[in-house]
């Protein structure tokens, strides 16, 4: 798929994603997509902060930070309207009871379908 | 048609001189209606009936003979020694049968004629008499449609009561009045003979005073005849109707409505006829076709079919079921058993009736002419029954209530009986018959009888024909006989207390002696005696001496055997006369005490009327002196005169005498008569004795093998309960085994939290021992980790649902399912609660095995997430597809080797020298020295394994190409550390080409620095001294180290 150099300029999104060199492919691929992308963090707290801090359009959630669930951060999102997309290695069923609205990528993934999806919200 | 004349029949004995008097006293000379009399006499007694009667009515009185026709107005009296009967209109008379052990009932074959000829216009009436004959007659009447009455005491006429008493028994009597309130009655009905009949109401009105009348009866007596059939109901609510003189059916209702005693009479009205022979035709074909049979099923020769009736009243039942079984005993062909019939009521009187055996011919008229014919003889007043028939039954007065029940008994007709008798006397009597019967045994009820209430011990065989099987089953407690029956039951008319009654007679004859001998002293002021009719002495006066004197042997008060010389004869005489014309006699006696001198006595016999129950006589003595004033007049006579006179005088004395003596001899006729008479009564009072004996020989044995079986009964009972014991025993055995067996440790726990009891296994969690029963469990210290066990408890107790909880040991070497339960008694009372442990320590591992996959699954996932980012960037950062392949399987291999080092660690935690030395092992040298580590041993996390693994990978990777490692004689040196909750590592290079500090800016160290900031939030700097290169690592150890995690 060829996409116009810059279709997410000016566009920022948060990562959270506690495997680094899964975080560095994403962050390269929305980088060439012109986005900037806030973090990546590794950690439920840092993303946390971040998430009800910083100003961003979308974010990418791993579900599974070290053992932690990264549910808070969603709820925080959800809160404050702003879309999201978890990422998971345990499938649809890592959304926890009450969240099947929550969009759900599984691992592993093709980085590049990540960005599609966030180009998509962002149109709408 | 002409209306036939309207017929009083008037049955009397003994004492009916006076009932006759008072009854024709009171009686109008014009009533328009005949009168037959028929008295139950010794046959050879001369009656003067006629002539006394005629002296109280002046109707026509006279003997009947045959061909006599009813006139209006007229009495007809039967004589004595003949059997009188109505044959349409016309009167016949035949001499008695010669056959004296028969009994001889005139009154009942007379009225059993009249009952055939002429019942709808006819009245009988029993008046005082002994014995019971009329009552069948009178029966008879009624069911034929007759009016019937019967004489009671009105408190002045002394009569004998027997017979009235035996007619009032048998339920057939529509009015029980005194003797001179008999005409009233008797006019009033006669006169309302002519009048409108039900026949011409309307049949609606009639259908709603049918139901009214049910609905009051059901209410009033408690029995429902709405099922009877209308024209039989109708025809007896228009007796009683016609009875009382009610004209309207709205006004009878109200007679009913007021009071219970008209409720009863319809009631009975309603019942009469219970005890015809084969009533209910039906109930009897089909007790011949199925029943009968099925009593003989199994019996041999040696075995007895035993039939017990109770309440049989005159025996029609008895008899007609002994006439089935004996048509039964036909058709067998080998030894058939005994068959014996125990026929019981409670009413001696109708005892006597059924043990006589002789039947007024209407009451056998439905049955067959075979059966009668082969059953019963005819005789001139009915039938008798067969003694085939007779031997098979045995009668004798029974209580249903009051005395033991029979036993063994393989059928029990009681029916019409149950009606009479109230919820709480069936309740009694029912499993009474129960308990008569033997296995199987059948019991036969009346039309509206049921056993209702005591389906378990009766099943119904034939529902409409009241047919009921014995249940199998114990009997229910007999209720203690105490009661006797209640109310509406005809068999107790009359039971007065013979003690109270002898105490009145005694006051009585009291007041009578004081009157008696008043009027003496006044009168004769002569020695006297008083009386009874049959010349026993009741009372002596002085100076009797004369007169009477003891008799020799035993001693005597009878007046006659103690008369003197002479007076006997004379005082039976005289006394004779004063009982038959109840007037005052005089009679003159010569005695010759001694040769020579003789005295002239005078006998005076008159009867002391009183009130009481006896007639008493006085006897006054009075001493004449002879010759005296005629001796006088004798003197003065002339000798002829004298002669002749004294042959005429002679001649006229034994003229007298010989009269007298005539007289005496008829008298003796007569008492050698009733003398004989009374003999064959005794003998027949004899026989019933000995009947009786046998019966109580009978129920002696019966209670005898009552015992037997109850003792038979009480042994099984025992072994019964002894084997329950047993099982019980080993039921408990079993639970204990159970208990031990299932390893469920289990603690019952009552309302306070107390130990009651515990299994073997609770052990393992709570230092119990039994001793500890009725300890506080709180007070025991146990394994679990569970300190809410004591409120859950409380909670279960409070909210009566049931807790289960996963509980584990404090050491998490195992764990259990707690469920708490309510602990229910059998009744359901709550009464603590029971506390299980099931060790489900497997389940528990087992779950974290599934927990394991689902991790595994997730790292896979996870790891394959990381290669495809590995191979996208080492792809990006490779210049060939050479270069490519070598980069991106080395760092592939280092993964897998901290994999390696990690899976041999269980996962858990690694040593930080281990990865260092496994990264670094395809490039050491022969003798290892050009690579050195140094620093403390560092448990890693899983995650700061991998990022660490894959730095010293890169690192080394870079050494072989560019560094220390590329030549021989270079040498590395990593060095780390751990202080302060800071870690730090060093990579320091020597003795290799020196570095190019642009070369280091590939993508390997982009991938250290974003590793080691990114996962574990340390800083790297390289710095590039011509030694070689040197890289500091500074990272808070709280991401890296391993931690042992507690389970949760």
């Amino acid at each position: 798929m060829i996409i116009a150099a810059g279709i997410l300029a000016g566009r920022r999104i948060l990562v959270v994603e506690d495997q680094f060199v899964i975080a560095m492919d994403l962050e390269r691929v929305l980088r060439l997509a012109g986005g900037e992308v806030i973090g990546p963090v590794a950690r439920l707290k840092p993303a946390m902060v971040l998430a009800q801090n910083e100003q961003f359009d979308f974010a990418v959630l791993d579900v599974n930070l070290f053992g932690e669930k990264v549910f808070p951060v969603a709820d925080i999102l959800e809160l404050r309207a702003i879309p999201f997309l978890l990422t998971t290695g345990y499938g649809e069923s890592a959304v926890p009871e009450g969240r099947q609205g929550w969009r759900v990528m599984g691992k592993p993934y093709d980085p590049d379908k990540v960005r599609d999806q966030i180009i998509a919200t962002l149109r709408n | 048609m002409t209306k036939p004349v309207q017929l009083v029949a008037i049955g009397a004995s003994a004492g009916g001189i006076e009932a006759f008097r008072n009854f024709f006293g009171a009686m109008p000379a014009d009533s328009g209606m005949a009168f037959v009399v028929v008295l139950h006499l010794s046959p050879h007694a001369k009656s003067l009936l006629p002539e006394i009667i005629g002296r109280w009515t002046s109707m026509t009185v006279a003997e009947a003979k045959t061909g006599d026709v009813l006139r209006p107005n007229h009495v007809l009296v039967v004589p004595a020694a003949v059997t009188a009967c109505l044959r349409k209109g016309i009167l016949h008379l035949e001499p008695m049968e010669k056959d004296a052990a028969r009994p001889h009932n005139p009154i009942d074959a007379f009225f059993d004629s009249v009952a055939a000829d002429q019942a709808k216009s006819s009245i009988g009436i029993i008046m005082s008499g002994t014995g019971h004959d009329g009552s069948l007659g009178l029966k008879a009447l009624k069911l034929a449609g007759g009016v019937t009455m019967a004489q009671v005491s009105d408190g002045s006429v002394p009569e004998h009561s027997g017979m009235p008493d035996s007619a009032i028994a048998t339920g057939f009597v529509d009015l029980a009045v005194g003797a001179d309130e008999m005409p009233a009655h008797i006019i009033a009905i006669a006169r309302r003979t002519g009048e409108p009949s039900l026949a011409e109401v309307s049949a609606h009105d009639i259908d709603r005073a049918r139901l009214r009348i049910c609905a009051i009866l059901l209410e009033q007596v408690g029995h429902d005849f709405s099922q009877y059939k209308d024209k039989t109901f109708l025809r007896r609510v228009e007796r009683r109707m016609h009875v009382l003189g009610e004209t309207s059916l709205d006004g009878y209702i109200n007679r009913i409505e007021l009071g219970r005693d008209e409720a009863l009479m319809l009631f009975r009205d309603l019942l009469i006829g219970v005890t015809q022979f084969f009533r209910d035709q039906a109930t009897f074909d089909a007790m011949e076709k199925t029943v009968i049979p099925r009593l003989f099923e199994g019996k041999g020769m040696a075995d007895t079919v035993r039939v017990w009736v109770p309440g049989c009243a005159t025996g029609e039942e008895a008899y007609s079921l002994a006439i089935l079984l004996r048509e039964h005993l036909d058709t067998l062909e080998d030894t058939p058993p005994r068959v014996q019939i125990f026929a019981t009521d409670i009413d001696g009187s109708a005892i006597e009736n059924a043990r006589a055996g002789l039947y007024p011919a209407t009451l056998l008229d439905k049955m067959r002419p075979s059966r009668r014919a082969r059953f019963f003889t005819a005789v001139t007043n009915g039938y008798t029954v067969n003694k085939e028939i007779r031997d098979l039954c045995t009668f004798s007065p029974h209580s249903l209530v009051r005395d033991p029940p029979f036993s063994r008994m393989d059928l029990v007709s009681c029916r019409n009986l149950l009606i009479y008798m109230d919820n709480d006397l069936q309740a009694s009597v029912i499993p009474c018959f129960h308990y008569a019967l033997v296995k199987g045994g059948i019991l036969l009820l009346g039309s509206s009888e049921t056993v209702v209430r005591h389906e378990a011990l009766f099943s119904p065989l034939d529902k409409e024909h009241r047919i009921f099987e014995r249940r199998e089953g114990p009997t229910p407690t007999l209720r203690a006989p105490t009661r006797a029956l209640a109310n509406g039951a005809p068999l107790l008319l009359t039971q007065a207390s013979a003690a109270t009654e002898s105490a009145t007679a005694r006051r009585e004859r009291t007041r009578v002696l004081d009157r008696a001998s008043g009027r003496v002293l006044e009168r004769f002021a002569a020695p006297y005696a008083v009386v009874t009719a049959e010349g026993e002495l009741l009372h002596y006066s002085s100076r009797l001496g004369n007169f009477l004197q003891p008799a020799l042997g035993a001693p005597s008060r009878s007046v006659f055997d103690m008369a003197r010389l002479g007076l006997n004869l004379p005082l039976r005489a005289a006394l004779r006369t004063a009982v038959t014309t109840g007037r005052p006699v005089e009679h003159g006696v010569t005695i010759h005490a001694a040769p020579g001198a003789s005295r002239h006595v005078t006998l005076t016999v008159e009867s002391l009327a009183a009130g009481g129950t006896e007639q008493c006589f006085l006897i006054v003595f009075k001493t004449t002196e002879p010759g005296g004033g005629a001796a006088d007049g004798d003197a003065s006579r002339t000798g002829a005169e004298l002669a002749s006179s004294d042959s005429v005088a002679l001649i006229a004395r034994m003229d007298g005498e010989m009269q007298l003596a005539r007289d005496e001899l008829q008298t003796l006729a007569e008492e050698h008569d009733s003398a004989l008479e009374e003999v064959r009564s005794a003998n027949e009072e004899l026989h019933s004795v000995n009947e009786e004996l046998q019966s109580s020989n009978e129920e002696l044995e019966t209670s005898k093998e009552e015992m037997q079986s109850i003792n038979e009964e009480l042994q099984t009972v025992n072994s019964q309960l002894g084997n329950k014991i047993d099982e019980v025993d080993r039921a408990n055995g079993d639970l204990k085994h159970l208990f031990e067996s299932t390893s469920v440790a289990t603690i019952f726990l009552d309302e306070h939290f107390i130990i009651r009891s515990f299994t073997p296994e609770v052990a393992n969690i709570y230092n119990l021992i039994p001793g500890d029963r009725g300890r506080s469990l709180g007070d025991i210290v146990g394994v679990l980790d569970y300190d809410g066990l004591r409120a859950d408890v409380a909670r279960v107790l409070d909210t009566m649902q049931p807790v289960e909880r996963r509980v584990s040991r404090r050491d998490r070497t195992a764990h259990y399912l707690c469920r708490i339960n309510l602990y229910r008694s059998p009744a359901g009372v709550v009464e603590g609660t029971l506390v299980t442990f099931v060790e489900v320590t497997s389940l528990v591992r087992v779950e974290s095995q599934q927990l394991l996959i689902d991790e595994l699954n997730h790292r896979v996932k996870n790891m394959l997430a990381v290669v495809l980012s590995l191979a996208t960037q080492s792809a990006n950062g490779a210049v060939s597809l050479d270069s490519f392949q070598v980069a991106f399987r080395g760092r592939l291999e280092a993964l897998s080797s901290t994999y390696g080092l990690l899976s041999q660690g269980g996962w858990i935690s690694v040593e930080l020298a281990d990865i260092v030395r496994e990264e670094l092992r395809p490039f050491l040298a022969v003798d290892g020295l050009n690579v050195v580590l140094q620093g403390p041993s560092l448990a890693l996390n899983t995650n700061a394994a991998l990022v660490l693994g894959m730095v010293v990978h890169e690192l080394a990777t870079n050494a072989v190409k560019y560094g220390a490692l590329s030549g021989p004689g270079g040498r590395v040196d990593i060095v780390w550390d751990c202080v302060a909750g800071r870690f730090t590592l060093d990579w320091n290079e020597s003795g290799g080409p020196a570095p190019a500090a642009s070369a280091c800016k590939g993508f390997g160290t982009t991938l250290i620095g974003r590793s080691i900031e990114h996962e574990l939030e340390g800083q790297v700097s390289f710095r590039f001294p011509p030694e070689g290169l040197r890289m500091h690592v500074e990272a808070p150890l709280e991401h890296m180290a391993h931690r042992p995690k507690v389970v949760a």
